[in-house]
């Protein structure tokens, strides 16, 4: 549960709005392709969860075409992935992995 | 329309419901994030991670104070876009001004809240292994035996 408490010095809510299908073949082709690649990456990090709990608490971590990347400073995972995958990188799982308390 | 979803094995041995979904930066270059279903959320908000991916400017986003099980957190305002794959695999766009997390934290995930969820009749079923978000022409049937 978050609850958002509102502060009358600040502006109103926050607002999303949903657009229309994205129908041009090419753009769903390789939007398809990012998602396909995201599960990929997902199931690998759900099979090795525990142990990149366990090793990397603390850090920002990234999954990409079968590999572990790890960083404590975000942007600078999002630069290894970048160099290491340019074609691919944009299909990363990346999470924060919490502290051990 | 419907949104299939799933159940994500997350490293603290606990499964979550989770959409997929893909963010854009202003750049338009894109990255993937699992977005939690949280029906206790008052609002949508993005992980820091994903924040530091948008690379928004955040000097005076100051957003509204986040109330959680485990305390209070700051928040920041951000304008952000980003796409779901529908369950005939279109891409829907989402878009407009929401919340982000300025620093990590413990409980780190993108969330979908009850601003966006809403539009939608949630079904997360543990059993099942089921996790969808259904509106408009699609509908949902219990049955009993």
């Amino acid at each position: 549960m978050i609850r958002t408490i509102p502060s009358h010095s600040q502006p109103s809510e926050p607002r999303l709005t949903m657009g229309e299908a994205i129908t041009d073949p090419e753009v769903v082709a390789n939007f398809q392709l990012v998602m396909k690649r995201f599960e990929e990456n997902t199931s690998w990090f759900e099979a090795h969860a525990k142990e990149i709990g366990r090793n990397h608490p603390g850090k920002f971590i990234s999954v990409v075409a079968g590999e572990l990347f790890v960083n404590e400073d975000v942007k600078k995972l999002y630069d290894q992935i970048q160099t290491a995958h340019p074609e691919v990188w944009n299909s990363a799982f990346t999470k924060y992995i919490k502290p051990r308390s | 329309m419907r949104f299939n979803g799933k159940w994500l094995a997350c490293d603290d041995e606990v499964s979550r419901p989770v959409i997929d979904g893909a963010l854009f930066d202003p750049d338009g270059n894109v990255l993937t994030f699992p977005f939690l279903i949280d029906t206790g959320a008052d609002s949508t908000l993005l992980s820091f991670e994903a924040v530091a991916f948008i690379d928004a400017d955040l000097e005076d986003a100051t957003g509204p104070l986040l109330k959680g099980v485990g305390g209070s957190t700051d928040s920041v305002r951000l304008d952000a876009r980003f796409w779901f794959l529908n369950s005939i695999g279109e891409p829907i766009p989402l878009g407009g001004s929401l919340l982000g997390r300025p620093y990590p934290s413990g409980d780190e995930m993108c969330i979908l809240g009850r601003d966006l969820l809403g539009n939608f009749a949630i079904i997360v079923d543990r059993p099942g292994n089921v996790v969808s978000l259904i509106q408009g022409k699609h509908h949902y049937v219990i049955h009993e035996s």
